[in-house]
């Protein structure tokens, strides 16, 4: 029953975790969260997915099976919020950069 | 508008506090009215007496209230420290150790307590 | 009343046009731009006043977006449209958000001085987000919202550039984006099951055949939404973020962490089937909070920062909600008083930890907008300079120990009584929590009002900020003086709303 996209799921995601747990450099926390963000996004495709079926367009469709066109809604929607993640995330990486000089996440100013 | 307000098992009237309240103001303000107007306010009366020794230099600031409950609580501090240090990698390991024990309840939650 | 009818849509499109016409404004002028935002948080608090009066008897009003009749969900009893629903709880919770929201709308017009338009855009999207969020009826909905607040809210994080803000906005960023991913996956993991994204009608088959899939997608639910809210552990962002945010941001901010914990419950409430598995769930997030009272107890009384110190009476105050409510959860009829009385307690307390934690985030801004200085460690002796502000700032340090008789005080009353009802050792843990949290909050008072007079010169506090800050301690002496009658307009409805999960579902299918 379990298929492949499933497991490919689970591997990006515990890819994209152990990435965030384990890399202090910034822009490699960006690149995991944003990885995490693809296991998610191939989860809900993956989950509408029906075998041999056509694509959801109504206009003189035949009577067969379609694949379900609202996990496709929802990947969509999720894809460019995490891009205006990513972007934004970048964009705080560069800005601690500047001020800094350096990216890694041991070096931190707010603690305890 | 009756500020009498019921709890399950009683009920709390503001107006009793703020009526005791009241008479404490009176009563201290009566007792201060009482004191003798011609007190100086400046000569060191205020201070601390050290028995004429040396008076200590005054280095206790507002971080120094709570001396004896950190000294007390060390061991505590020591591991909570340890928690919040700042390394955003941590805060999502604390994250995901949430995330895990609310799966195990979620999951087999039903079955201990049956 | 087609604006009634209207209203929870109105509710989220009014900020989020006001948003993106703010940029527009900001060419007329700064006056002309201060105006609109006011305005607009004026009209949309007028809506917000409007739609809890009307559910305040216990109706309900749901809205399917895009139907051409919006009153009715589904013709076909299948419901595909997106849905927004304002009950007496949900009306009540936005109704805190969108005044929480106006006053530090209000505030932050003399409090910010420069780039206004970039910080009004990103405010009144947070204040979307926050509308959207407590109004929503559909799982994918939140998801949106929850990644509209958290980005909207990161930008205001890092508002003042400084190397230290935008450390905070990254943790934040980092954090909440992978808990809101990890709630997108729970979210998908029910759909896969039910092919349902709304809420009541995946909670209506999940209560018939509860299984290990709805186990864990539940569970990352409700991670991230505790995430959101800021329970320990995950409460690691918020001293950071609390300590760099401008002081209006904050104040907001904090508001949105109280939404997740409403949408916590809702979902929590209406989902968890079973007197086993909801008596689990709710010890453990009654555990949470009881560990986030201490933790934020004991880590506050250490801090150097003000505002830090501020951040970690946040993670405690939002403990007593989570416990209160969790223990209501834990003991699945409803039938006993005691229980009923946790969960009004804790309804009771969002309120008043929305009022008296964002009224000091604001009077702190105060504190530091009149002495000039961003740093409140060096600020000592005020009161010589300014009496009237230190007396409001007294006040509302009582009442969020919840000293009688002003508002933290009646909420925190039943908490504590109804948990003794449960277990004596809860309420003895609270209770030494409460104490400590006046503890903190001596020390507070000391360093920045008492001592030798200010060195430094003080400007005066601009009108509008005193208005603000005045309507604050007003609402706080109102409801110590009259906590019945706020219990019995909006907690007593909002907690009968929660509870009634079956009317809820049948209301909406």
């Amino acid at each position: 029953m379990i298929s492949l996209p499933f497991i490919a799921v689970v591997v990006l995601i515990a890819f994209g975790l152990a990435t965030v747990l384990f890399r202090k450099n910034m822009i490699k926390i960006v690149m995991g969260v944003s990885v995490i963000g693809s296991g998610v996004n191939l989860l809900l495709v993956s989950l509408g997915y029906r075998e041999s079926a056509i694509a959801p367009i109504f206009t003189s469709a035949e009577t067969t099976l379609m694949v379900l066109p609202t996990p496709q809604a929802l990947t969509l929607t999720s894809i460019v919020i995490s891009m205006a993640v990513t972007a934004l995330m970048l964009a705080l990486a560069v800005q601690i950069y500047r001020h800094y000089g350096s990216l890694s996440t041991e070096k931190r100013r707010l603690k305890e | 508008m009756n500020p009498l307000f019921e709890t399950a098992s009683g009920f709390w009237n503001p107006v009793f506090l703020f009526v005791a309240l009241s008479l404490a103001l009176i009563i201290a303000i009566a007792i201060r009215s009482r004191g003798n107007k011609t007190a100086k306010k400046t000569g060191g009366q205020g201070l601390a007496f050290f028995s004429g020794n040396v008076e200590p230099e005054q280095n206790i600031a507002a971080g120094n209230l709570y001396w004896g409950f950190f000294e007390s609580m060390k061991p505590y501090y020591d591991v909570v420290k340890k928690m919040h240090n700042g390394i955003v990698n941590d805060y999502v390991f604390w994250f995901v150790l949430l995330l895990i024990v609310l799966i195990v309840t979620f999951v087999f939650g039903g079955m201990a307590w049956v | 009343m087609s604006i009634l009818l209207h209203a929870p849509a109105l509710l989220i499109a009014i900020p989020l046009l006001a948003a993106f016409a703010s940029v527009f404004l900001n060419r007329i002028g700064k006056k002309a731009l201060s105006a609109w935002v006011v305005f607009a948080l004026l009209a949309t608090e007028a809506i917000a006043v409007l739609l809890l009066l009307d559910v305040m008897s216990g109706a309900r009003h749901v809205y399917s977006l895009g139907a051409s009749v919006p009153g009715i969900v589904s013709s076909t009893g299948f419901p595909v449209r997106i849905v927004l629903v304002g009950d007496a709880l949900s009306a009540m919770v936005v109704f805190v958000a969108i005044t929480i929201a106006l006053l530090a709308g209000i505030f932050s017009t003399k409090f910010i001085e420069e780039g206004k338009e970039k910080f009004y855009s990103l405010f009144l999207l947070l204040t979307a987000g926050m509308a959207g969020l407590s109004l929503t009826g559909d799982f994918f909905t939140m998801f949106v919202f929850l990644e509209m607040l958290s980005i909207s809210s990161a930008g205001l994080i890092a508002f003042f550039r400084e190397g230290t803000s935008f450390e905070a906005a990254f943790k934040y960023m980092v954090v909440s984006s992978i808990g809101i991913l990890f709630l997108l996956f729970g979210v998908g993991l029910l759909y896969g099951k039910y092919g349902f994204l709304n809420i009541a009608a995946v909670a209506s088959m999940a209560a018939m055949q509860f299984s290990f899939i709805d186990g864990v997608a539940l569970a990352l639910i409700s991670a991230a939404l505790l995430l959101k809210s800021g329970a320990v552990p995950a409460h690691l962002w918020k001293p950071d973020v609390y300590q760099k945010a401008p002081a209006p941001v904050v104040a907001v901010l904090l508001t949105s962490g109280l939404v997740g914990v409403y949408l916590l419950f809702r979902i929590l409430f209406m989902i968890v089937p079973g007197a086993g598995i909801s008596q689990a769930v709710g010890s453990l997030i009654a555990g949470i909070g009881l560990v986030s009272i201490f933790v934020g107890v004991t880590m506050a009384l250490k801090q150097e920062s003000l505002r830090r110190l501020m951040g970690y009476a946040a993670v405690a105050e939002t403990g007593y909600i989570l416990l209160a409510i969790g223990t209501a959860l834990s003991v699945a009829s409803f039938a006993s008083v005691f229980s009923m009385n946790a969960l009004m307690g804790g309804i009771f307390h969002i309120i008043n930890d929305a009022i008296d934690l964002g009224f000091l985030f604001l009077a702190i801004g105060a504190v530091s907008y009149v002495a000039k200085t961003d740093n409140l460690s060096e600020i000592k002796g005020l009161a010589h300079k300014a009496p009237g502000l230190s007396v409001i700032f007294l006040i509302g340090l009582l009442a969020i120990s919840g000293m009688p008789p002003l508002n933290g005080f009646a909420s925190k009353l039943m908490i504590f009584e109804s948990l003794y009802f449960f277990s004596p050792l809860l309420s003895i843990v609270a209770l030494l929590g409460s104490m400590a949290m006046l503890a903190i909050f001596v020390k507070v008072f000391a360093s920045i009002f008492l001592g030798p007079a200010f060195k430094g010169t003080v400007r005066k506090l601009p009108r509008r900020m005193a208005f603000v800050l005045l309507c604050f301690v007003l609402t706080m002496i109102l409801i110590g003086f009259f906590p019945g009658l706020v219990v019995d307009l909006l907690v007593e409805p909002a907690a009968a709303a929660l509870t009634s999960s079956c009317s809820y579902i049948g209301g909406i299918l």
